[in-house]
């Protein structure tokens, strides 16, 4: 990469040289001409076909001319192909004359050699760069911006056109899946496009930059009628366009083209005079095209962040190597099954004494492994202190040599400087390697709390910018932001969350040079949740599929030679990894070596502490059922949200009527708030009141205008107008509280016996938790503690007993009925225990339906009684 | 030359900044803890305290307190040091009375500034 960089700066120069020689001495010039004959005398020019700058074909043929009348021993002719046929036949060629795109791939995949990009004159001024443009009709006031191309019709020309097409979808994918959600109408010619956004029959259009104004002059439109989205302005291209600048097209020549021919051919291009509204310049850097082609997945990208098939032969291979040993041990099993068959009577007497062997091997396991993770509490505990008593010494050392600097300086003895500076530089090293340890060693030893605030995410990310500049520059790598000017607020852990972009964009910068380092921030709606996406772009050196399996882990580089070569600890990406976990979020990588890489951390709008200390569990726990909320405001989604997860209700949020029918199906809440303004608000509650299985819900409607009587008629319980206070609504939810709906916690380690366990619930009108272990059951009831349990016995980590034990000690768990269904047979001991800590015990195999539904029910009536005591006790 | 009082119980951060200071030409008073502290406010009668917040006798929160609920000394300004950088401890320092706040390690352009510009008003 920096090779071919420094190799294309040494050629510009070089023909910027001979440039100026051919300009000094002309009849010099005319002599090499002559005198550079090659053994071939016709050249062949391919020139790409592209509907949407099909003017481009004419100033070919205009250079192509021109090219005949210098060189008068050779012929240049010229063919007009698709990007296709100048792929195949390449080798064909001797000179291309391509669009950006087409330049890359030449490049990359055929060594073809850019020898001047082509420039454009706009009055009497020349430019080199393009771009796209998107528009609609003035009078579409529901596009107003990129956002609102979701879903809608984009009429362009080509599909395969860089300037109308490729950039206009590199804008757009920031706000939608291209895939599904953006749909697009190709048209025969630029002005069939314009013609279908001005008569509406497509929402959007996209065309090279250029072309409107073009249209315009020749009296075709009137571009008053058009409404450009995402307006750039600036002097660098005084035409409509809504992307960034990139290069313009350039003039190719291929690797078979004799240096000689090469300087002469660029020489001429660049001493050809306007001819119409063209000329021709040194080439352009192309650098920037590559970032869009990688991020849509585009030749020669195609492959860019996905697994490749050779990969996938390779593990495919793995397993047929497995099978085939498999295979192979169960052939020579079955050999020796004769001689085993001998040996079973010998091994049923062994068998008894195995047994009782293995159970105390199991409780001696069992406690070694307590014993080890005592230990790593303690190692981690030990390495929290040790750090807070290396950094005192530590700071003296960075202090006094920082201090001997400023003297030596005072005192002129620069001599000492250098040295000096080392002692501070390694003992800056050592106390960043001491603090991450130290963060580390918190995070396992489970001491590192969440700070959670409300912030502005557009104010923490210029604050990040700001501090990231001076590394950023230190490279000279050029960055970009791209998000929307009012990304609202998000409630995490702000310092963490800092550390986390600041780690990311730092060491995207060390790993890239000369290049691009680019941060995407958007806000989205899935599964019920919102999540903040960051997404961290670099065009430096990459990591293969094997260095991005370790990155995350603690005290590991993509390599050992990364840590001589580029400094850090190696602990930045397990620390951000771990931070983002603790706050419910993820971080994957994509990379590809040589290429760049790109990091993507997820984490929701809203973060909900996760309280695992067991004294702050108190009834404010007690769980109230699910509650969806329908609304575009992701303020107020947030708002609700956190009010009424304190109030004890699992909540999901949905933001367009697709989702919410889609959540309702699945979780079936106890309550919906609907804002009956989003897109198709009213039918969803149409929706809900017609459908079977919805029509129970509740729906509260809010609205900004009064449409009190429309909510009523249609089926809403109640009816809000915007803004509301909290206690109106939490006063309304109790109102309207049908039936409470009993929730269970399934505890089961076979996923069948409890899949079947939760629908026989669920059929009967209960909201089933399941849980594979009784770990993972004790979690969940920190959450949300449940009506009643139901416990198989044999459970792997904790067994069952172990779980009632625990489940027990809290004074207000010990109230939650118990039934253990059991396939073991129980001894008189066991039977006893078990009598007295749970309400009911049932055999798997022996029971029917009809008698597990009626051992709960009469449960029930007992729970009732109890919880209403319980709520007139809270109140 | 403005007078600055340092109250650091640490002896080499106490060196190290002291010595600094004078070389930036100010005269610099020495307290080992917060009570030594609070009397030299009132005795050396300085122009500006820096103030450690985790010192023996009395720590540098209450120190802060006395000297800002003290007529002779409240206009005294406080700049407050500590070795953590939680979110909190800011406000926390603000909220005794110092009037800026800064963290250990000590980067000597920055705390300059900031007692520039506490000299300056």
């Amino acid at each position: 990469m920096k090779s071919s960089f420094s190799e294309y700066g040494l050629q510009s120069i070089y023909r910027l040289c001979c440039l100026f020689l051919f300009l000094c001495h002309l009849p010099v010039a005319a002599d090499l001409l002559q005198t550079s004959e090659d053994e071939n005398t016709l050249f062949k020019i391919a020139v790409l076909q592209q509907q949407d700058r099909a003017e481009l074909i004419e100033h070919a043929q205009t250079t192509v001319n021109y090219l005949n009348t210098v060189f008068t021993d050779i012929r240049f002719t010229m063919q007009v192909c698709n990007a296709q046929e100048i792929i195949q036949q390449a080798a064909d060629f001797d000179f291309m004359f391509v669009n950006p795109s087409l330049t890359i791939r030449l490049e990359k995949q055929q060594q073809g050699q850019a020898l001047a990009t082509l420039r454009h004159w706009v009055d009497r001024l020349a430019y080199n760069q393009l771009s796209n443009v998107l528009f609609t009709h003035i009078r579409r006031d529901d596009i107003q911006t990129l956002q609102d191309v979701h879903g809608k019709l984009l009429a362009l020309v080509d599909e395969h056109s860089f300037s109308g097409s490729q950039l206009s979808q590199y804008q757009l994918q920031t706000y939608m899946d291209l895939n599904k959600e953006l749909h697009l109408r190709p048209q025969a010619s630029v002005l069939d496009v314009v013609k279908k956004v001005q008569t509406n029959l497509v929402d959007v259009g996209s065309l090279p930059s250029g072309v409107l104004e073009r249209l315009q002059q020749q009296g075709k439109i009137d571009i008053e009628q058009f409404k450009i989205l995402a307006a750039q302005k600036n002097n660098e291209l005084p035409l409509a366009h809504s992307g960034h600048l990139y290069p313009e097209w350039a003039w190719i020549a291929s690797p078979r083209v004799s240096q000689n021919m090469l300087d002469n051919v660029a020489i001429s291009l660049l001493t050809m005079a306007r001819k119409a509204d063209y000329s021709w310049m040194i080439p352009a850097n192309y650098q920037s095209v590559h970032q869009v082609l990688q991020s849509l997945h585009y030749p020669p990208y195609e492959n860019y962040g996905k697994i490749t098939f050779s990969e996938l032969f390779k593990q495919h291979a793995n397993w047929f190597y497995f099978a085939l040993t498999a295979f192979f041990a169960f052939s020579v099993a079955s050999i020796n099954f004769t001689y085993l068959y001998h040996g079973i009577s010998k091994v049923q007497a062994n068998l008894e004494a195995e047994l009782k062997e293995r159970l105390r091997t199991e409780e001696a396991l069992q406690a070694a492994i307590e014993q080890a993770e005592l230990s790593n509490r303690s190692k981690s505990q030990f390495l929290a202190n040790m750090s807070h008593e290396l950094r005192t010494p530590l700071n003296a050392v960075i202090g006094y040599s920082e201090m001997l600097q400023e003297e030596a300086e005072d005192l002129g003895q620069t001599n000492y400087l250098p040295d000096l500076k080392k002692i501070h530089g390694a003992g800056k090293h050592l106390l960043a390697l001491i603090n991450d340890i130290l963060d580390l060693s918190k995070i396992e030893a489970g001491k590192m709390d969440l700070y959670l605030e409300t912030f502005n995410i557009n104010d923490m990310i210029s604050d990040v910018v700001t501090t990231i500049y001076p590394l950023i520059e230190k490279n000279h790598n050029n960055l970009e932001i791209h998000c929307v000017d009012d990304l609202g607020t998000m409630h995490a852990d702000l310092t963490k969350m800092r550390q986390n972009l600041f780690n990311l964009l730092s060491n995207a910068s060390k790993f890239t040079k000369n290049g691009n380092v680019a941060l995407y921030i958007i806000r989205e709606t899935t599964g019920g949740n919102d999540w903040v996406v960051f997404r961290i772009c670099d065009s430096g050196i990459g990591m293969s599929p094997e260095q991005q399996a370790r990155i995350f882990s603690a005290f590991t580089q993509a390599d050992t030679s990364t840590t001589r070569q580029f400094g850090g600890t190696g602990l930045g990406l397990s620390i951000t990894k771990k931070f983002c976990e603790m706050m419910g979020g993820e971080i994957k990588v994509e990379s590809q070596e040589g290429i760049g890489s790109t990091f993507v951390i997820r984490l929701p709008t809203t973060v909900v502490e996760d309280v695992l200390d067991d004294d702050e569990i108190g009834s404010r726990h007690i769980y109230q059922g699910h509650i969806l909320i329908v609304d575009r405001d992701t303020n107020l989604r947030d708002n609700l949200k956190r009010t009424l997860l304190e109030q004890g209700y699992e909540v999901f949020v949905a933001a367009d009527a697709k989702q919410a029918l889609k959540l309702s199906y699945k979780i079936h809440p106890n309550f919906v708030i609907l804002d009956s303004e989003i897109p198709e608000g009213w039918s969803i509650l149409v929706n809900f009141k017609t459908n079977a299985d919805l029509q129970h819900i509740p729906v509260i409607v809010t609205t900004a205008e009064d449409h009190q009587v429309r909510a009523k008629s249609l089926g809403a319980v109640a009816y809000l107008e915007k803004p509301f206070e909290m206690p109106t609504l939490l006063e309304l939810l109790q109102k309207h509280r049908t039936q409470k709906h009993w929730s269970c916690l399934v505890i089961e380690d076979d996923i069948n016996a409890r899949t079947a366990l939760g629908r026989l619930l669920e059929h009967a009108a209960w909201f089933v938790f399941e849980a594979h272990s009784g770990q993972m059951g004790l979690r969940f009831i920190r959450h949300h503690r449940p009506d009643l349990i139901l416990l198989d016995l044999n459970l792997p980590e904790m067994n069952g007993f172990e779980f009632i034990r625990q489940l027990r000690s809290k004074p207000q768990w010990r109230s939650i009925p118990i039934i253990v269904i059991t396939a073991r047979d129980l001894s008189p001991a066991e039977q006893k225990r078990l009598n007295n800590e749970v309400e009911s015990i049932l055999f798997k195999g022996t029971y029917t339906r009809e008698q597990l539904l009626d051992t709960i029910d009469g449960l029930v009536c007992a729970v009732a009684s109890d919880s209403k005591d319980m709520e007139q006790g809270t109140a | 030359m403005p007078k600055i009082l340092l109250v650091e119980d640490n002896e080499m951060n106490r060196d190290m900044l002291s010595r600094r200071l004078t070389r930036k030409g100010f005269e610099v008073v020495i307290a080992v803890d917060g009570g030594q502290g609070v009397d030299k406010a009132h005795s050396e009668n300085p122009d500006l305290i820096l103030m450690d917040m985790s010192l023996p006798v009395k720590d540098g929160w209450t120190a802060t307190k006395e000297i800002k609920a003290d007529d002779a000394t409240q206009n005294v300004p406080i700049i407050a040091l500590t070795a953590h950088a939680m979110s909190g401890d800011r406000e926390q320092a603000l909220a005794a009375g110092c009037d800026d706040y800064d963290t250990k390690p000590i980067e000597l352009p920055r705390l300059l500034g900031k007692i520039q510009a506490l000299l300056g008003s």
